[in-house]
């Protein structure tokens, strides 16, 4: 009897310590502001999991779900500038590398780091930024960064050059649920 | 020297008028979209467990039409309707299905998600 306690309780922990949560509709917009023209675009299907024991982290955003105010502008995103059907998806993989300061379980809004490989356009940069985790009714992870177009082998014509920024910022915001096995 | 001023104020409106079609252009119809491409959602995904290039070069932002039985249903910002193998993110948020029911969904095939290793399906409607 004991030993089953124990072998119940070791399995438990084990299963407690690498929990993992995920979303499958984390929001990822971006922002392109310029005097001329300001440009945003959405998607509401960015995945992403990660685990709350070691901070590793991935995420995965279709770059055809990216939905802008303009028919045309979608086009020449896609078509134009991100290639998505040569490059269908943009995806990070990195970690939280203070994740030990996030109390899963009490509620609060909690700072973080975050470093990993950016891919988008086929080309993979190194990024670092900061975000939050709000741990409420659920756990909401938040982040913000810039990239420059250039920095992914994005071409900009000199027609459009006035219109589109140099540096587009990034919103990310997810609702993350726990992973069930 | 009328006759070509007049062509001239005429090939500047043409121009003008195709330039404000194509900015105010609508965004595209999926579900107006007639589509052959017709299939259960695992074969969806075994096509591109198998050969992820062919099966974007075949259904990589195309009207699809997936069957399966839902598997569960997600939501927070945007319903998804999960299949066998395919992830579905709906157009409305108000369904009326439930996990175990059969459907049919129509929408934009988006790609390959490895995070899943599922297909993602966007802007989804259930049809029927």
């Amino acid at each position: 009897m004991k030993q089953l306690l124990i072998i119940a309780f070791t399995v438990l922990s084990t299963v407690a310590y690498s929990q993992k949560y995920f979303t499958r509709s984390g929001e990822i917009s971006f922002y392109s502001s310029t005097p001329v023209e300001d440009i945003e675009a959405h998607s509401n299907s960015a995945s992403s999991i990660f685990d709350a024991k070691t901070g590793a982290a991935e995420f995965s955003v279709p770059m055809k779900s990216f939905q802008f105010e303009k028919a045309l502008m979608q086009e020449h995103f896609n078509e134009n500038y991100v290639e998505s059907d040569e490059f269908p998806k943009g995806t990070f993989k990195g970690k939280f590398t203070n994740i030990e300061n996030v109390d899963f379980s009490k509620k609060g809004e909690y700072p973080v780091n975050v470093e990993g490989e950016l891919t988008i356009h086929g080309v993979t940069k190194e990024i670092k930024t900061s975000g939050y985790f709000i741990i409420d009714n659920g756990i909401k992870g938040e982040a913000q960064f810039t990239v420059s177009p250039s920095d992914f082998d994005i071409e900009i014509p000199d027609v459009v050059r006035d219109k589109i920024a140099k540096v587009i910022k990034i919103k990310v915001s997810m609702n993350y649920k726990e992973f069930k096995r | 020297m009328k006759k070509i001023l007049f062509a001239l104020v005429i090939a500047v409106l043409v121009v003008a008028a195709y330039g404000i079609y194509q900015w105010n252009k609508p965004h595209r119809d999926v579900q107006g979209e007639e589509t052959k491409l017709i299939l259960s959602s695992d074969s969806l995904q075994m096509l591109y467990g198998q050969n992820p290039d062919s099966a974007n070069k075949m259904f990589l932002d195309q009207a699809v039409v997936v069957k399966g039985e839902v598997q569960s249903i997600e939501g927070d910002s945007t319903t998804t309707v999960l299949l066998p193998g395919a992830a579905c993110s709906m157009e409305v948020d108000k369904l009326s299905v439930k996990k175990g029911d059969k459907v049919k969904i129509k929408g934009i095939c988006t790609g390959y998600d490895d995070l899943f290793q599922e297909v993602r399906i966007d802007r989804g409607v259930l049809i029927q």
